[in-house]
Protein backbone atom coordinates (compact mmCIF):
# COMPACT_ATOMS: atom_id res chain seq x y z
CA UNK A 1 0.00 0.00 0.00
CA UNK A 2 1.26 3.34 -1.22
CA UNK A 3 0.91 6.28 1.95
CA UNK A 4 -0.10 9.53 0.06
CA UNK A 5 2.26 12.20 1.13
CA UNK A 6 0.17 14.60 2.29
CA UNK A 7 -0.12 18.26 0.24
CA UNK A 8 0.06 20.46 3.18
CA UNK A 9 0.83 18.78 6.40
CA UNK A 10 -0.72 21.87 9.80
CA UNK A 11 1.10 20.82 12.83
CA UNK A 12 0.40 22.45 16.30
CA UNK A 13 -0.86 25.76 15.15
CA UNK A 14 -2.13 28.41 16.61
CA UNK A 15 -2.67 31.58 15.74
CA UNK A 16 -3.52 35.17 18.10
CA UNK A 17 -4.87 38.65 17.42
CA UNK A 18 -3.62 40.05 19.80
CA UNK A 19 -4.73 38.77 23.08
CA UNK A 20 -7.88 36.55 21.07
CA UNK A 21 -6.52 32.94 20.71
CA UNK A 22 -8.25 32.57 17.41
CA UNK A 23 -7.22 28.73 16.78
CA UNK A 24 -5.84 26.47 19.44
CA UNK A 25 -3.05 23.58 18.57
CA UNK A 26 -4.42 22.39 14.68
CA UNK A 27 -3.10 19.47 13.37
CA UNK A 28 -4.36 18.94 9.54
CA UNK A 29 -3.27 16.99 6.46
CA UNK A 30 -4.75 18.04 3.36
CA UNK A 31 -4.38 15.46 0.70
CA UNK A 32 -3.46 16.35 -2.71
CA UNK A 33 -5.88 16.82 -5.52
CA UNK A 34 -8.88 16.39 -3.55
CA UNK A 35 -11.44 19.29 -2.29
CA UNK A 36 -11.18 19.67 1.69
CA UNK A 37 -14.38 21.73 3.11
CA UNK A 38 -14.16 23.47 6.61
CA UNK A 39 -16.78 24.03 8.40
CA UNK A 40 -17.87 25.85 11.33
CA UNK A 41 -19.83 28.21 12.97
CA UNK A 42 -19.12 31.86 12.42
CA UNK A 43 -16.08 32.82 14.94
CA UNK A 44 -14.95 29.61 14.54
CA UNK A 45 -11.52 30.14 12.52
CA UNK A 46 -11.94 28.91 9.50
CA UNK A 47 -11.07 32.15 7.49
CA UNK A 48 -8.15 32.85 10.11
CA UNK A 49 -7.18 28.85 9.18
CA UNK A 50 -6.94 29.19 5.61
CA UNK A 51 -5.36 32.77 5.34
CA UNK A 52 -2.17 30.52 7.58
CA UNK A 53 -1.52 28.63 4.38
CA UNK A 54 -0.98 30.82 2.32
CA UNK A 55 0.41 33.36 5.05
CA UNK A 56 -2.11 36.28 4.28
CA UNK A 57 -2.55 36.87 8.36
CA UNK A 58 1.03 38.32 8.27
CA UNK A 59 -0.58 41.22 6.91
CA UNK A 60 -2.84 41.52 9.95
CA UNK A 61 -1.75 44.01 12.67
CA UNK A 62 -1.04 41.73 15.24
CA UNK A 63 -1.28 38.47 14.46
CA UNK A 64 1.15 35.77 15.58
CA UNK A 65 0.63 32.61 14.13
CA UNK A 66 2.52 29.38 15.98
CA UNK A 67 3.48 26.11 14.06
CA UNK A 68 4.30 24.82 11.33
CA UNK A 69 2.60 24.71 7.79
CA UNK A 70 4.63 22.65 5.65
CA UNK A 71 3.43 22.70 1.98
CA UNK A 72 5.30 20.05 -0.49
CA UNK A 73 8.05 19.18 2.33
CA UNK A 74 8.76 22.89 2.94
CA UNK A 75 7.65 24.59 6.59
CA UNK A 76 6.23 27.89 5.27
CA UNK A 77 6.86 29.34 8.56
CA UNK A 78 10.17 28.33 8.26
CA UNK A 79 13.41 30.34 8.68
CA UNK A 80 14.23 32.45 5.38
CA UNK A 81 10.93 32.51 3.72
CA UNK A 82 9.44 34.59 2.27
CA UNK A 83 5.43 35.00 2.55
CA UNK A 84 5.62 37.18 -0.93
CA UNK A 85 6.98 34.06 -2.56
CA UNK A 86 4.71 31.55 -0.99
CA UNK A 87 1.80 33.69 -2.16
CA UNK A 88 2.91 33.77 -5.47
CA UNK A 89 2.36 29.61 -5.71
CA UNK A 90 -0.45 29.42 -4.00
CA UNK A 91 -4.00 31.04 -5.28
CA UNK A 92 -6.76 32.50 -3.26
CA UNK A 93 -10.25 33.67 -3.90
CA UNK A 94 -11.68 35.87 -1.89
CA UNK A 95 -15.53 35.86 -0.16
CA UNK A 96 -16.70 39.14 -1.88
CA UNK A 97 -15.94 39.00 -6.02
CA UNK A 98 -12.83 41.82 -5.54
CA UNK A 99 -11.53 42.27 -9.07
CA UNK A 100 -9.45 45.23 -10.28
CA UNK A 101 -10.82 48.84 -11.75
CA UNK A 102 -9.27 47.36 -14.56
CA UNK A 103 -9.94 45.24 -18.29
CA UNK A 104 -10.95 41.74 -17.75
CA UNK A 105 -7.63 41.15 -19.77
CA UNK A 106 -5.55 43.22 -17.06
CA UNK A 107 -7.30 41.46 -14.19
CA UNK A 108 -5.88 38.44 -15.47
CA UNK A 109 -2.20 39.56 -16.55
CA UNK A 110 -1.94 41.68 -13.15
CA UNK A 111 0.03 38.53 -11.73
CA UNK A 112 2.03 37.31 -14.90
CA UNK A 113 3.32 40.72 -15.89
CA UNK A 114 4.95 40.90 -11.89
CA UNK A 115 5.87 37.94 -11.92
CA UNK A 116 6.84 36.45 -15.32
CA UNK A 117 7.76 32.86 -15.47
CA UNK A 118 10.41 30.47 -15.26
CA UNK A 119 11.50 28.10 -18.09
CA UNK A 120 12.59 24.21 -18.03
CA UNK A 121 16.56 25.27 -17.55
CA UNK A 122 15.33 27.66 -14.43
CA UNK A 123 15.80 30.93 -16.68
CA UNK A 124 13.54 33.62 -15.48
CA UNK A 125 11.26 35.56 -18.36
CA UNK A 126 9.10 38.27 -18.53
CA UNK A 127 5.95 37.43 -20.64
CA UNK A 128 5.68 38.96 -23.98
CA UNK A 129 2.57 39.98 -25.52
CA UNK A 130 1.67 36.73 -27.45
CA UNK A 131 2.72 34.67 -24.47
CA UNK A 132 0.43 36.73 -22.13
CA UNK A 133 -2.41 36.62 -24.23
CA UNK A 134 -1.97 32.69 -24.43
CA UNK A 135 -2.34 32.71 -20.58
CA UNK A 136 -5.39 35.32 -20.18
CA UNK A 137 -7.33 32.92 -22.65
CA UNK A 138 -5.90 29.79 -21.03
CA UNK A 139 -6.79 30.91 -17.41
CA UNK A 140 -10.46 32.12 -18.61
CA UNK A 141 -10.99 28.95 -20.00
CA UNK A 142 -10.11 27.32 -17.33
CA UNK A 143 -12.62 28.95 -15.25
CA UNK A 144 -15.23 28.01 -17.67
CA UNK A 145 -15.38 32.11 -18.38
CA UNK A 146 -13.85 32.17 -21.76
CA UNK A 147 -16.86 31.55 -23.94
CA UNK A 148 -18.80 34.34 -21.79
CA UNK A 149 -16.43 37.56 -22.23
CA UNK A 150 -13.85 36.33 -25.37
CA UNK A 151 -15.07 39.23 -27.09
CA UNK A 152 -15.06 41.68 -24.49
CA UNK A 153 -11.80 41.55 -22.83
CA UNK A 154 -10.83 44.85 -23.18
CA UNK A 155 -13.82 45.85 -21.36
CA UNK A 156 -14.14 46.68 -17.35
CA UNK A 157 -14.71 44.01 -15.28
CA UNK A 158 -17.00 46.09 -13.43
CA UNK A 159 -19.64 45.02 -15.45
CA UNK A 160 -19.74 41.30 -15.53
CA UNK A 161 -22.33 39.98 -13.35
CA UNK A 162 -21.41 38.78 -9.38
CA UNK A 163 -20.77 35.25 -10.77
CA UNK A 164 -18.86 35.81 -13.46
CA UNK A 165 -16.63 38.13 -11.56
CA UNK A 166 -15.85 35.01 -9.42
CA UNK A 167 -14.79 33.35 -11.87
CA UNK A 168 -12.96 36.29 -13.13
CA UNK A 169 -11.11 36.16 -9.46
CA UNK A 170 -10.55 32.06 -10.23
CA UNK A 171 -9.20 32.71 -13.13
CA UNK A 172 -6.57 35.52 -12.11
CA UNK A 173 -5.78 33.10 -9.44
CA UNK A 174 -5.27 30.22 -11.93
CA UNK A 175 -2.59 32.57 -14.00
CA UNK A 176 0.09 32.22 -11.48
CA UNK A 177 -0.39 28.36 -12.15
CA UNK A 178 -0.89 27.49 -8.52
CA UNK A 179 -0.94 23.48 -7.60
CA UNK A 180 -3.14 25.03 -4.30
CA UNK A 181 -5.89 26.85 -4.40
CA UNK A 182 -7.84 28.34 -1.52
CA UNK A 183 -11.53 29.35 -1.65
CA UNK A 184 -12.73 31.68 1.78
CA UNK A 185 -16.79 31.07 1.25
CA UNK A 186 -16.39 31.73 -2.37
CA UNK A 187 -20.50 31.62 -3.02
CA UNK A 188 -22.02 33.59 0.11
CA UNK A 189 -22.07 36.53 -1.81
CA UNK A 190 -23.79 34.94 -4.84
CA UNK A 191 -27.38 33.47 -6.03
CA UNK A 192 -27.97 29.52 -6.52
CA UNK A 193 -27.53 29.38 -9.93
CA UNK A 194 -23.78 31.30 -9.96
CA UNK A 195 -23.12 29.19 -7.00
CA UNK A 196 -24.10 25.77 -9.03
CA UNK A 197 -21.57 26.85 -11.85
CA UNK A 198 -18.87 27.67 -9.42
CA UNK A 199 -19.29 24.58 -7.51
CA UNK A 200 -19.14 22.71 -11.23
CA UNK A 201 -16.02 24.25 -11.48
CA UNK A 202 -14.61 23.67 -8.45
CA UNK A 203 -14.89 19.64 -8.94
CA UNK A 204 -13.18 20.19 -12.57
CA UNK A 205 -10.46 21.89 -10.73
CA UNK A 206 -9.59 18.73 -8.27
CA UNK A 207 -8.36 17.10 -11.58
CA UNK A 208 -5.46 19.46 -11.70
CA UNK A 209 -5.73 21.46 -7.74
CA UNK A 210 -5.55 20.73 -4.45
CA UNK A 211 -8.41 22.91 -2.98
CA UNK A 212 -9.55 23.97 0.34
CA UNK A 213 -12.88 25.48 0.58
CA UNK A 214 -14.22 27.23 3.43
CA UNK A 215 -18.05 27.07 3.27
CA UNK A 216 -20.49 28.29 5.67
CA UNK A 217 -23.11 26.23 3.27
CA UNK A 218 -22.82 22.33 4.75
CA UNK A 219 -24.93 21.16 1.82
CA UNK A 220 -22.00 22.87 -0.11
CA UNK A 221 -19.90 21.24 1.45
CA UNK A 222 -21.56 17.68 1.15
CA UNK A 223 -21.47 18.34 -2.27
CA UNK A 224 -18.17 18.92 -3.26
CA UNK A 225 -15.70 18.25 -0.71
CA UNK A 226 -14.16 14.84 -0.41
CA UNK A 227 -12.71 15.32 3.31
CA UNK A 228 -14.34 18.38 5.74
CA UNK A 229 -13.54 19.36 8.66
CA UNK A 230 -15.37 20.95 11.20
CA UNK A 231 -14.04 23.65 13.42
CA UNK A 232 -15.57 25.00 16.83
CA UNK A 233 -14.42 27.91 19.03
CA UNK A 234 -10.98 27.53 16.96
CA UNK A 235 -10.46 24.40 17.54
CA UNK A 236 -10.31 21.60 14.75
CA UNK A 237 -13.17 19.23 16.29
CA UNK A 238 -13.60 16.41 13.56
CA UNK A 239 -11.97 15.55 10.14
CA UNK A 240 -12.65 13.16 8.18
CA UNK A 241 -14.68 11.51 4.96
CA UNK A 242 -16.91 14.33 3.97
CA UNK A 243 -19.52 11.34 4.04
CA UNK A 244 -18.18 10.16 7.24
CA UNK A 245 -18.94 13.51 8.68
CA UNK A 246 -22.28 14.23 7.37
CA UNK A 247 -23.33 10.42 8.34
CA UNK A 248 -21.98 9.23 10.62
CA UNK A 249 -20.17 12.22 12.87
CA UNK A 250 -18.23 10.88 15.83
CA UNK A 251 -18.19 13.38 18.05
CA UNK A 252 -21.38 15.16 19.52
CA UNK A 253 -20.45 18.81 18.68
CA UNK A 254 -19.98 18.09 15.33
CA UNK A 255 -23.44 16.54 14.99
CA UNK A 256 -25.25 19.43 16.69
CA UNK A 257 -23.66 21.15 14.18
CA UNK A 258 -24.35 19.52 10.89
CA UNK A 259 -27.87 18.33 12.18
CA UNK A 260 -28.61 22.13 13.05
CA UNK A 261 -28.77 22.39 16.59
CA UNK A 262 -26.26 24.61 16.52
CA UNK A 263 -24.41 27.85 14.92
CA UNK B 1 -54.08 56.02 26.94
CA UNK B 2 -56.28 56.34 24.05
CA UNK B 3 -54.87 55.79 20.25
CA UNK B 4 -56.18 59.00 18.21
CA UNK B 5 -57.53 57.70 14.78
CA UNK B 6 -55.92 59.21 11.87
CA UNK B 7 -58.08 61.37 9.22
CA UNK B 8 -55.01 61.21 6.58
CA UNK B 9 -56.29 64.96 6.22
CA UNK B 10 -54.27 67.46 4.63
CA UNK B 11 -51.19 68.81 7.97
CA UNK B 12 -51.34 72.47 6.41
CA UNK B 13 -48.46 73.13 9.16
CA UNK B 14 -45.98 70.74 8.07
CA UNK B 15 -46.56 71.42 4.64
CA UNK B 16 -46.00 75.16 4.94
CA UNK B 17 -42.25 73.95 6.50
CA UNK B 18 -41.61 72.10 3.14
CA UNK B 19 -42.31 74.54 1.16
CA UNK B 20 -40.85 77.37 3.18
CA UNK B 21 -37.70 74.85 3.44
CA UNK B 22 -37.16 74.29 -0.48
CA UNK B 23 -37.89 78.21 -0.87
CA UNK B 24 -34.65 78.67 1.54
CA UNK B 25 -32.47 76.20 -0.01
CA UNK B 26 -33.13 77.84 -3.35
CA UNK B 27 -32.36 81.21 -2.36
CA UNK B 28 -29.05 79.83 -0.83
CA UNK B 29 -28.22 77.82 -4.35
CA UNK B 30 -29.30 81.03 -6.49
CA UNK B 31 -27.12 83.31 -4.46
CA UNK B 32 -24.04 81.18 -4.59
CA UNK B 33 -25.08 80.67 -8.62
CA UNK B 34 -25.33 84.56 -8.99
CA UNK B 35 -21.89 84.94 -7.31
CA UNK B 36 -20.03 83.62 -10.29
CA UNK B 37 -22.12 84.97 -12.89
CA UNK B 38 -21.78 88.33 -10.92
CA UNK B 39 -17.93 88.25 -11.04
CA UNK B 40 -17.75 86.88 -14.62
CA UNK B 41 -20.04 89.99 -15.71
CA UNK B 42 -17.65 92.32 -14.04
CA UNK B 43 -14.66 90.90 -15.56
CA UNK B 44 -16.17 91.13 -19.03
CA UNK B 45 -17.38 94.20 -18.70
CA UNK B 46 -15.03 96.15 -17.95
CA UNK B 47 -12.99 94.26 -20.29
CA UNK B 48 -14.95 95.03 -23.37
CA UNK B 49 -14.06 98.97 -23.60
CA UNK B 50 -9.99 98.14 -23.37
CA UNK B 51 -10.34 95.39 -25.91
CA UNK B 52 -12.14 98.56 -28.38
CA UNK B 53 -8.79 100.29 -28.10
CA UNK B 54 -6.07 97.65 -27.83
CA UNK B 55 -6.81 94.42 -29.82
CA UNK B 56 -7.01 90.80 -28.50
CA UNK B 57 -4.61 90.09 -30.76
CA UNK B 58 -1.98 92.81 -29.38
CA UNK B 59 -2.97 91.75 -25.82
CA UNK B 60 -2.23 88.35 -26.53
CA UNK B 61 1.11 88.34 -28.10
CA UNK B 62 2.49 91.77 -27.13
CA UNK B 63 5.45 90.79 -25.12
CA UNK B 64 6.05 93.92 -22.93
CA UNK B 65 3.84 94.70 -20.23
CA UNK B 66 4.32 98.72 -19.11
CA UNK B 67 1.03 100.49 -18.32
CA UNK B 68 1.54 102.83 -16.77
CA UNK B 69 4.27 104.49 -19.30
CA UNK B 70 3.30 108.04 -19.55
CA UNK B 71 3.49 108.15 -23.27
CA UNK B 72 3.43 104.82 -25.01
CA UNK B 73 1.75 102.08 -22.39
CA UNK B 74 2.35 99.40 -23.31
CA UNK B 75 -0.44 96.27 -22.56
CA UNK B 76 0.83 92.86 -23.77
CA UNK B 77 0.38 90.20 -21.20
CA UNK B 78 3.00 87.61 -22.36
CA UNK B 79 5.52 88.58 -19.33
CA UNK B 80 2.27 87.74 -17.38
CA UNK B 81 1.59 84.59 -18.67
CA UNK B 82 4.63 83.66 -18.72
CA UNK B 83 5.51 84.67 -15.14
CA UNK B 84 2.21 83.08 -14.01
CA UNK B 85 2.72 79.64 -15.86
CA UNK B 86 6.75 79.61 -14.69
CA UNK B 87 6.32 80.05 -11.17
CA UNK B 88 3.10 77.59 -11.34
CA UNK B 89 5.45 74.88 -13.29
CA UNK B 90 7.87 75.01 -10.98
CA UNK B 91 5.30 75.10 -7.85
CA UNK B 92 4.28 71.56 -9.30
CA UNK B 93 7.52 69.93 -10.86
CA UNK B 94 8.25 69.93 -6.36
CA UNK B 95 4.68 69.70 -5.40
CA UNK B 96 3.47 66.91 -7.43
CA UNK B 97 6.20 64.44 -6.63
CA UNK B 98 6.42 65.42 -3.17
CA UNK B 99 2.36 64.97 -2.05
CA UNK B 100 2.12 62.24 -4.23
CA UNK B 101 4.76 60.17 -2.17
CA UNK B 102 3.37 61.78 1.14
CA UNK B 103 0.07 60.87 0.70
CA UNK B 104 1.22 57.32 -0.52
CA UNK B 105 3.47 56.97 2.80
CA UNK B 106 0.77 58.01 4.78
CA UNK B 107 -2.19 55.83 3.43
CA UNK B 108 -0.57 52.34 2.58
CA UNK B 109 3.00 53.05 4.33
CA UNK B 110 2.45 54.39 7.87
CA UNK B 111 1.72 52.39 11.12
CA UNK B 112 -1.92 53.46 11.86
CA UNK B 113 -1.29 55.18 14.69
CA UNK B 114 1.76 57.31 13.43
CA UNK B 115 -1.24 57.79 10.73
CA UNK B 116 -3.67 59.47 12.85
CA UNK B 117 -0.99 62.32 14.02
CA UNK B 118 0.57 62.68 10.73
CA UNK B 119 -2.21 63.60 8.79
CA UNK B 120 -3.15 66.77 10.89
CA UNK B 121 0.08 67.80 11.38
CA UNK B 122 0.52 67.89 7.48
CA UNK B 123 -3.31 70.33 7.12
CA UNK B 124 -1.67 72.26 9.23
CA UNK B 125 0.77 73.86 6.68
CA UNK B 126 -2.88 74.55 5.07
CA UNK B 127 -3.99 76.62 7.60
CA UNK B 128 -0.94 78.59 7.93
CA UNK B 129 -1.80 81.98 6.36
CA UNK B 130 -0.12 82.74 2.97
CA UNK B 131 1.27 85.91 4.00
CA UNK B 132 3.17 83.89 6.32
CA UNK B 133 4.36 81.55 4.18
CA UNK B 134 5.77 84.40 2.09
CA UNK B 135 7.03 86.03 4.99
CA UNK B 136 8.85 83.14 5.90
CA UNK B 137 10.09 82.38 1.82
CA UNK B 138 11.36 86.47 2.28
CA UNK B 139 13.40 86.08 5.03
CA UNK B 140 14.26 82.42 5.02
CA UNK B 141 14.26 80.32 2.57
CA UNK B 142 15.39 83.53 0.27
CA UNK B 143 19.11 83.00 2.31
CA UNK B 144 18.86 79.61 1.58
CA UNK B 145 18.44 79.54 -2.75
CA UNK B 146 20.49 82.85 -2.86
CA UNK B 147 23.27 80.00 -1.45
CA UNK B 148 22.64 77.00 -3.60
CA UNK B 149 20.78 78.73 -7.00
CA UNK B 150 22.97 81.84 -7.05
CA UNK B 151 19.71 83.32 -8.63
CA UNK B 152 19.95 86.69 -10.52
CA UNK B 153 17.58 88.48 -7.75
CA UNK B 154 16.81 87.92 -4.43
CA UNK B 155 13.46 87.75 -5.25
CA UNK B 156 12.58 85.24 -7.86
CA UNK B 157 10.69 83.18 -10.23
CA UNK B 158 12.07 80.07 -7.97
CA UNK B 159 11.77 81.46 -4.50
CA UNK B 160 8.21 82.07 -5.91
CA UNK B 161 7.41 78.22 -7.06
CA UNK B 162 9.24 76.94 -3.90
CA UNK B 163 6.61 78.37 -1.91
CA UNK B 164 3.83 77.69 -4.19
CA UNK B 165 4.99 74.31 -3.34
CA UNK B 166 4.57 74.32 -0.03
CA UNK B 167 0.82 75.61 0.04
CA UNK B 168 0.15 72.97 -2.97
CA UNK B 169 1.28 69.61 -0.79
CA UNK B 170 -1.65 69.65 2.26
CA UNK B 171 -3.81 70.30 -0.43
CA UNK B 172 -2.62 67.80 -2.34
CA UNK B 173 -1.48 65.02 0.17
CA UNK B 174 -5.48 65.46 1.50
CA UNK B 175 -7.38 65.06 -1.07
CA UNK B 176 -5.21 61.79 -2.58
CA UNK B 177 -4.75 60.23 0.68
CA UNK B 178 -8.62 60.34 1.41
CA UNK B 179 -8.73 58.96 -2.31
CA UNK B 180 -6.27 56.02 -1.63
CA UNK B 181 -7.86 55.36 1.53
CA UNK B 182 -11.42 54.81 -0.12
CA UNK B 183 -10.12 51.62 -1.91
CA UNK B 184 -11.53 48.74 -0.55
CA UNK B 185 -9.29 46.76 1.90
CA UNK B 186 -10.50 43.80 -0.72
CA UNK B 187 -8.45 44.94 -3.51
CA UNK B 188 -4.99 44.83 -1.81
CA UNK B 189 -6.24 41.66 -0.74
CA UNK B 190 -6.51 40.61 -3.95
CA UNK B 191 -3.13 42.12 -4.93
CA UNK B 192 -1.13 40.72 -2.37
CA UNK B 193 -2.78 36.95 -2.63
CA UNK B 194 -1.58 37.03 -5.95
CA UNK B 195 1.94 37.26 -4.72
CA UNK B 196 2.56 41.17 -5.17
CA UNK B 197 4.96 43.28 -3.03
CA UNK B 198 3.56 46.33 -0.95
CA UNK B 199 5.00 48.75 -3.94
CA UNK B 200 3.41 46.68 -6.53
CA UNK B 201 0.52 46.46 -4.70
CA UNK B 202 0.71 50.51 -4.34
CA UNK B 203 1.70 50.88 -7.90
CA UNK B 204 -0.83 48.26 -9.41
CA UNK B 205 -3.41 48.18 -7.43
CA UNK B 206 -4.00 51.32 -5.20
CA UNK B 207 -3.10 54.13 -7.17
CA UNK B 208 -4.90 53.34 -10.47
CA UNK B 209 -7.96 52.59 -8.41
CA UNK B 210 -7.43 55.98 -7.03
CA UNK B 211 -6.06 57.40 -9.77
CA UNK B 212 -9.19 59.80 -10.50
CA UNK B 213 -9.01 61.37 -6.87
CA UNK B 214 -5.00 61.55 -7.31
CA UNK B 215 -5.99 63.85 -10.48
CA UNK B 216 -8.57 66.20 -8.88
CA UNK B 217 -5.59 66.22 -6.06
CA UNK B 218 -2.83 67.48 -8.56
CA UNK B 219 -5.58 69.93 -10.28
CA UNK B 220 -7.05 71.65 -7.39
CA UNK B 221 -3.52 72.10 -6.20
CA UNK B 222 -2.58 73.11 -9.56
CA UNK B 223 -5.68 75.81 -9.40
CA UNK B 224 -4.47 77.18 -6.04
CA UNK B 225 -1.07 77.57 -7.24
CA UNK B 226 -1.94 79.18 -10.66
CA UNK B 227 -4.70 82.22 -8.30
CA UNK B 228 -2.47 82.65 -5.44
CA UNK B 229 -1.35 85.94 -4.92
CA UNK B 230 -0.12 86.94 -1.72
CA UNK B 231 3.13 84.65 -1.53
CA UNK B 232 3.65 85.50 -4.97
CA UNK B 233 3.55 88.68 -4.68
CA UNK B 234 5.93 88.75 -2.26
CA UNK B 235 8.63 86.97 -3.06
CA UNK B 236 8.95 86.85 -7.17
CA UNK B 237 10.46 90.22 -7.41
CA UNK B 238 7.20 91.30 -9.74
CA UNK B 239 9.30 92.22 -12.81
CA UNK B 240 7.88 92.00 -15.68
CA UNK B 241 10.79 90.33 -17.78
CA UNK B 242 9.45 87.76 -20.27
CA UNK B 243 11.40 84.99 -19.32
CA UNK B 244 11.72 81.34 -18.47
CA UNK B 245 14.77 81.64 -16.64
CA UNK B 246 13.50 80.60 -12.84
CA UNK B 247 16.49 82.17 -11.44
CA UNK B 248 15.24 85.95 -12.68
CA UNK B 249 12.28 87.84 -11.09
CA UNK B 250 8.83 87.60 -12.62
CA UNK B 251 5.46 89.21 -12.52
CA UNK B 252 2.32 87.04 -12.29
CA UNK B 253 -1.25 88.23 -13.44
CA UNK B 254 -2.68 87.50 -9.70
CA UNK B 255 0.23 89.93 -8.30
CA UNK B 256 -0.22 92.34 -11.18
CA UNK B 257 -3.80 92.88 -10.21
CA UNK B 258 -2.84 92.97 -6.70
CA UNK B 259 -0.01 95.43 -7.34
CA UNK B 260 -1.33 97.68 -10.18
CA UNK B 261 -5.04 97.84 -9.37
CA UNK B 262 -4.53 100.59 -6.43
CA UNK B 263 -2.26 102.47 -8.82
CA UNK B 264 -4.49 103.12 -11.57
CA UNK B 265 -7.31 105.66 -11.96
CA UNK B 266 -10.91 103.73 -11.74
CA UNK B 267 -12.14 103.71 -15.23
CA UNK B 268 -8.60 104.33 -17.44
CA UNK B 269 -7.21 102.36 -19.89
CA UNK B 270 -4.84 100.69 -17.59
CA UNK B 271 -8.02 99.91 -14.93
CA UNK B 272 -9.67 98.01 -17.82
CA UNK B 273 -6.64 96.56 -19.05
CA UNK B 274 -5.88 94.85 -15.62
CA UNK B 275 -9.77 93.77 -15.33
CA UNK B 276 -8.61 92.27 -19.21
CA UNK B 277 -6.15 90.40 -17.12
CA UNK B 278 -8.30 89.49 -14.90
CA UNK B 279 -10.60 87.51 -16.94
CA UNK B 280 -7.52 85.77 -18.72
CA UNK B 281 -6.32 84.52 -15.75
CA UNK B 282 -10.16 83.11 -14.92
CA UNK B 283 -10.20 81.74 -18.43
CA UNK B 284 -7.01 79.81 -17.86
CA UNK B 285 -8.45 78.61 -14.23
CA UNK B 286 -11.86 77.64 -15.85
CA UNK B 287 -9.85 75.66 -18.56
CA UNK B 288 -8.11 73.67 -16.11
CA UNK B 289 -11.22 72.77 -14.35
CA UNK B 290 -12.59 71.59 -17.60
CA UNK B 291 -9.80 69.26 -18.87
CA UNK B 292 -9.39 67.74 -15.30
CA UNK B 293 -13.65 66.95 -15.71
CA UNK B 294 -12.72 65.45 -19.16
CA UNK B 295 -10.39 63.44 -18.13
CA UNK B 296 -12.10 61.83 -15.00
CA UNK B 297 -14.85 61.17 -16.95
CA UNK B 298 -13.07 59.29 -19.80
CA UNK B 299 -11.21 57.54 -16.86
CA UNK B 300 -14.17 56.84 -15.45
CA UNK B 301 -15.96 55.22 -18.40
CA UNK B 302 -13.53 52.96 -18.87
CA UNK B 303 -13.25 51.64 -15.65
CA UNK B 304 -16.72 51.70 -14.16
Amino acid sequence: MVIPIPKIEVQDLNVYFEKNHALKNVDINIEEKEITAIIGPSGCGKSTFIRCVNRMNDLVLGCTVKGSVTVDGKDIYGKGVDAVEVRKRIGMVFQRPNPFPKSIFENIAYAPRLHGFVDEEGKHHSYNKQQLKEVVEWSLKRAALWEEVSDRLDKSAYNLSGGQQQRLCIARALAIKPEIILFDEPCSALDPIATAKIEDLLIDLKKDYTVLIVTHNMQQAARVADRTAYFYLGELIEFGETKQIFERPEKDLTEQYITGRMG
Amino acid sequence: MAKKVSTYGVDYSRRFTEILVSGALFICMLICLSVLFLIFWMLIGNSIPFFEEVSVYDFLTGDQWNPFHPNYPLFGVQPLLTGTLLVSIIAGVIAIPIGLGASIYISEVADPKVKNWLKPFIEIIASVPSVVLGLFAVIILADYVMIIFDPYSRLNALLGGIILAVMMIPIQVTIAEEAMNAVPNSLREASYALGATRWETIRHAVVPAAFSGIVASIVLALGRAIGETMAVTMTTGNAALNTWNPLYPVLTMPATLAIEIPEAASGSLQYQALFAVGLLLFIITFAVNIVADIVLARYREAYK
